[in-house]
């Protein structure tokens, strides 16, 4: 009978991890690897991370213009699109006025179902904001870039 | 009969983990890609969703999933500027995104004997632990010059 339990007691431990045999071996990885040659460059960029791996980059040009552009990984919904949208609207200080009159609409816009588009939206001064969409599916990478005209 | 309840106890254990191996046998344990680099400017790591994301002092940025519920990693790093040397990069961000620091180390020599040309095409390289695919493309955004992307492809089980 001890013989029985010693075996029991000797194998318990180990079905316990029968449910997870693999796991992603993906610890290491703390490689040092050497900078390349473009570390001594200065960024011209302001980037955020969003969260959810998603990133933002805003670019101020000396003539004043304003260049973005939203990253994220996952396919979007229209509504992902919108609310991206918008709120690129808001970080690069486009009016307060102009965001609420458009953000009734944005949302049931026909482009906002395509893979990729072009949306341009003109504020009551005639001013352009460009907004496109580009779906890279293979690569599973997505980007809203917005420019001022 | 402590003997018979020994057997219930382990009949149990074993119902219980296929069990919950049928739901997720495997999963990936989401890293902090670039915690120790010392050009890093930002990260955000989120275990839980399997999400990362980095910038650094370049202008360079990353983003990294994590597959939760099955084992593959998806990443991406934007480079800001033109480089002259775009297989040093290359060899740089595998080195960091391939989740095994032995295949890491033997892949990331293999880039040298791959040309630009190979990469803008997408390549295969292969491991290991699976297979890896890496591609150069120019950026999709106007604010960066070129991204390069990676995804492992682990082997079938």
């Amino acid at each position: 009978m001890k013989f029985y339990k010693l075996i029991g007691t000797a194998v318990l431990p180990f079905i316990s991890l029968m449910g997870c045999a693999e796991e992603g071996s993906a610890t290491g990885a703390s490689v040092k690897a050497e900078l390349t040659a473009n570390a001594e460059q200065e960024s011209s960029l302001s980037t955020e991370l969003k969260g959810k791996g998603e990133i933002l980059s805003i670019k101020k040009e000396p003539a004043g213009t304003i260049k973005a552009s939203y990253f994220f990984s996952e396919p979007p919904t229209k509504e992902d699109l919108a609310n991206k949208i918008l709120e690129m609207m808001e970080e690069v200080e486009i009016s307060d006025e102009f965001i609420q009159k458009i953000s009734g609409r944005l949302i049931k816009n026909r482009s906002l179902r395509k893979d990729n588009f072009s949306l341009p939206l003109t504020d009551m001064d005639g001013t352009v904001y460009q907004f496109d969409f580009l779906s890279d599916a293979e690569n599973s990478f997505f980007v809203i870039n917005y420019s001022s005209k | 009969m402590q003997f018979l309840k020994g057997i219930a106890v382990t009949l149990l254990c074993i119902v219980s983990s296929s069990v919950l191996a049928d739901e997720c046998p495997v999963s990936t344990t989401p890293r902090a890609l670039f915690s120790e680099f010392e050009q890093l400017a930002s990260e955000r790591f989120e275990p839980e969703n399997g999400k990362y994301s980095a910038t650094f002092k370049n202008g360079d940025s990353v983003t990294a999933r994590f597959d939760l519920c099955g084992l593959g990693i998806n990443a991406s790093y934007l480079i800001e500027h033109d480089l002259e040397d775009l297989s040093k990069q290359i060899s740089f961000f595998l080195m960091h995104a391939i989740p095994s620091k032995n295949s890491a180390e033997t892949l990331a020599s293999q880039v040298a004997s791959h040309s630009e040309q190979d990469f803008r095409g997408g390549i295969t390289l292969r491991g290991g632990n699976g297979n890896h695919w890496v591609q150069v493309k120019k950026s999709p955004s106007p604010l960066y010059s070129a991204v390069i992307h990676y995804r492992w492809i682990p082997p079938e089980h």
